[in-house]
Parts: structure tokens; C-alpha cells; sequence
């Protein structure tokens, strides 16, 4: 058998394999373990798709449990903030959500309006929080707001950052660390 | 035998192979039932190997897949139990064949491959489409299509034979093939 045809034929049986757990047909599943008792490299594979069904499973039985959590959290606490795990960088409408759950008093009307036209704005923050140069950026592109609000808005948009930042510390400090070589 | 069934690493993949079953042959029963069942039956498949290990030959192969056989069992009469299993019909045997035959021609000769396998690539999902072509047309591994998918190897290896499998339907249904 050439290589081409023997990595076809390895993949051939895993798929039969596949489809054979499907279909629940333990007769030819026997049949391909007693071709795996014979073959080394057909054993691995069959390893690798137990290995990857249980990956594909793991996945789904978290987003089961995520979606069930989180619809239930949104159901019968309204007022309860669902934090959401991400890297991705905060934009003008995290900033303008976390207001809207957490209003600062005495803000005046006008500035509630444009808070809520900013929950839809998927910009993402100016590199430079510093006060005036975010009310520059801001007004310029969404039209101009009381002074209280831009800097309520400042206060809010620095929180997510640094809560961004420290989401992304955390994961790096959860990687396992490199094995100690042993000293003498 | 007995370094086998002490071996952590087969135990684990005997359990992978109960759950991996499980979740296919019991996808509506809930999965804490289901992982009560893997672990059941990874300890019945331990005992039954203890008590048949006389009949377990060195020369007929290697240990770790007679214990998988041996789980295959198991796992059927727990299946068997909870669900009430349809008589299979025989494997299409000959589709496998047929699409065996094209890849092969795929890979030796990309010039023939043409006919061969358009009628498979075009008939299928974008997804599935798209492995047959990273692994039969470009030649690639499974790891440099997981790099390319950004998935992880042991998951493409799944989705391919996911898309060889929705391949050999095609060939099956191909006209002048017996097989539905």
C-alpha cells in the first residue's frame, strides 16, 4: 500500500468508526478494535476520535450550563451584572452599559439621551483615557454632552480597563509554570 | 495484563471511549447519568478482562485494544438496556469502497481526481467541502488543518471524518451504486 493510500484507508476507518458510534453498531466497532489489536497507528486514531468527541462535548455541555446560568441570572435578578470573561478590547458601548446599570445621580436628561444612543456604538476606546483628550474624541465623533457626563463616562471606561487588564493578568498567571529543573 | 489495568493512561482512554459512546448512543439522557454509566463500565470492563485474561493470547496483538473490545461489549448491554437499539442495517460497504477508490486516484493522480471527487465537493456543505479539499486536493496533515481552522488536531480529525462521512452518503447515492 502506498503512504497516500494508507493515511486514506486510516482515515476511512476512523470515519467508519465515527459513523459506526452513531449509529450504534457495536458489531462494527468490534470489528475495527480487532483491526486495531493488528496496528499500532489505527489504535491511536481511534484514541484521537474518542479524544475529540469528548472534547466536542465538553464544549457543548459548557455552553449549555453558560446559556441555562446566565438566562436564569437574567430572569430573576434584573439588576445582577453578568461579567463576561474576554480579552477583547472595552468599547463605547460596554462603557455606555455599565452607566446605564450604574447611573450616577444628578446627571442631567440630556446626558441620559446620549448614553443611550452610545449602548449601540461598537467603537472601541481612545488609547489616551486622560479627560480632555477623551471629551475631544468623544464629542467629535458623537456630538457634544455635559461636562459631568463625559466624566462620569471617563470613571466608568478606566474601570472596564483595568478590569480588562486584570482578566488578562489572571489568565497568564493560570498558565502552568515550566517545570523546575531538579538543582544539584 | 494486570500493568494494563494499572496503567493510567489506558484506564483514561477506556473512559474516553465509554463517554465517547455514551454521548452518541444516549445524547438524550442526561449527562451526569451518563458519566455514572462510563465509570460503571469502565470498572466491568476491568473485571471482565481480570476474569477472561487466560484467554487473551500476547500473540494476537496488543493488550489495550482487546480491552477496548472488551468495553465495546459492556457498553452495549448498558445501551441495550436503557434504549431499545433498531437491528443495524450492513455497513455500505460498498460506498466506503467507492470513496476509498476516488481519494486514492485523488492523491496519486490529480489529473483524473477531477470527476472523481467534483461530484463529492460539490454536493457538500461548505464545511465539509472545505476539509476533504485542505486534506485530499492540498495534501495537507491534520495537524497543519487544525493550524488552518484554528481548531485543535484531535477536533479535526472529527470534522473530517464527519465530511468523509457525509461523502460516502454521496457515494452511495451516486447513480449505478447499489447502495441507498
Amino acid at each position: 500500500m502506498k503512504t497516500n493510500d494508507r493515511s486514506t484507508w486510516l482515515d476511512l476507518t476512523a470515519a467508519r468508526y465515527l459513523e459506526a458510534m452513531e449509529r450504534g453498531d457495536f458489531a462494527a466497532m468490534e470489528a475495527i478494535w480487532q483491526l486495531a489489536s493488528q496496528d499500532a497507528e489505527l489504535e491511536t486514531i481511534l484514541h484521537e476520535v474518542h479524544a475529540g468527541l469528548l472534547e466536542e462535548q465538553s464544549h457543548e455541555t459548557l455552553a449549555t450550563t453558560t446559556a441555562a446560568l446566565t438566562a436564569a441570572v437574567e430572569a430573576h435578578l434584573p439588576s445582577a451584572e453578568i461579567v463576561r470573561p474576554s480579552g477583547e478590547a472595552v468599547t463605547v458601548a460596554d462603557v455606555a452599559n455599565e452607566l446605564f446599570r450604574h447611573t450616577p445621580d444628578r446627571l442631567p436628561a440630556d446626558a441620559h439621551v446620549l448614553n443611550e444612543k452610545l449602548r449601540t456604538a461598537r467603537e472601541l476606546l481612545p488609547a489616551d483615557l486622560g479627560l480632555s483628550k477623551l471629551v475631544e474624541w468623544a464629542e467629535a465623533k458623537f456630538g457634544p454632552a455635559p461636562a459631568d457626563y463625559w466624566k462620569v463616562f471617563r470613571q466608568a471606561a478606566v474601570k472596564l480597563e483595568l478590569r480588562r487588564s486584570s482578566e488578562i493578568e489572571y489568565h497568564l498567571a493560570a498558565r502552568p509554570a515550566p517545570k523546575r529543573e531538579d538543582k544539584p | 495484563m494486570h500493568s494494563a489495568l494499572d496503567d493510567i493512561n489506558v484506564l483514561r482512554r477506556l473512559l474516553a471511549h465509554a463517554h465517547g459512546v455514551l454521548s452518541k448512543c444516549l445524547s438524550g439522557h442526561p449527562y451526569t447519568l451518563r458519566c455514572d454509566l462510563a465509570q460503571e463500565a469502565l470498572q466491568e470492563s476491568s473485571l471482565r478482562a481480570l476474569q477472561k485474561r487466560d484467554g487473551f493470547q500476547q500473540s494476537s496483538g496488543n493488550v489495550a485494544p482487546w480491552l477496548h473490545g472488551i468495553m465495546n461489549n459492556v457498553l452495549f448491554e448498558k445501551v441495550r438496556v436503557l434504549k431499545a437499539l433498531a437491528k443495524q442495517e450492513p455497513e455500505s460497504s460498498a460506498a466506503w469502497e467507492r470513496l476509498a477508490r476516488d481519494l486514492s486516484v485523488a492523491e496519486t493522480d490529480r489529473l483524473i481526481d477531477r470527476d472523481a471527487v467534483s461530484h463529492y465537493l460539490g454536493a457538500l456543505s461548505e464545511e465539509h467541502r472545505q476539509l476533504l479539499q485542505l486534506r485530499y486536493c492540498d495534501g495537507l496533515s491534520h495537524r497543519e488543518i487544525a493550524a488552518r481552522l484554528s481548531i485543535t488536531e484531535i477536533n479535526a480529525r472529527v470534522r473530517l471524518s464527519r465530511a468523509l462521512n457525509a461523502a460516502r452518503i454521496l457515494a452511495g447515492v451516486c447513480p449505478g451504486e447499489g447502495q441507498p
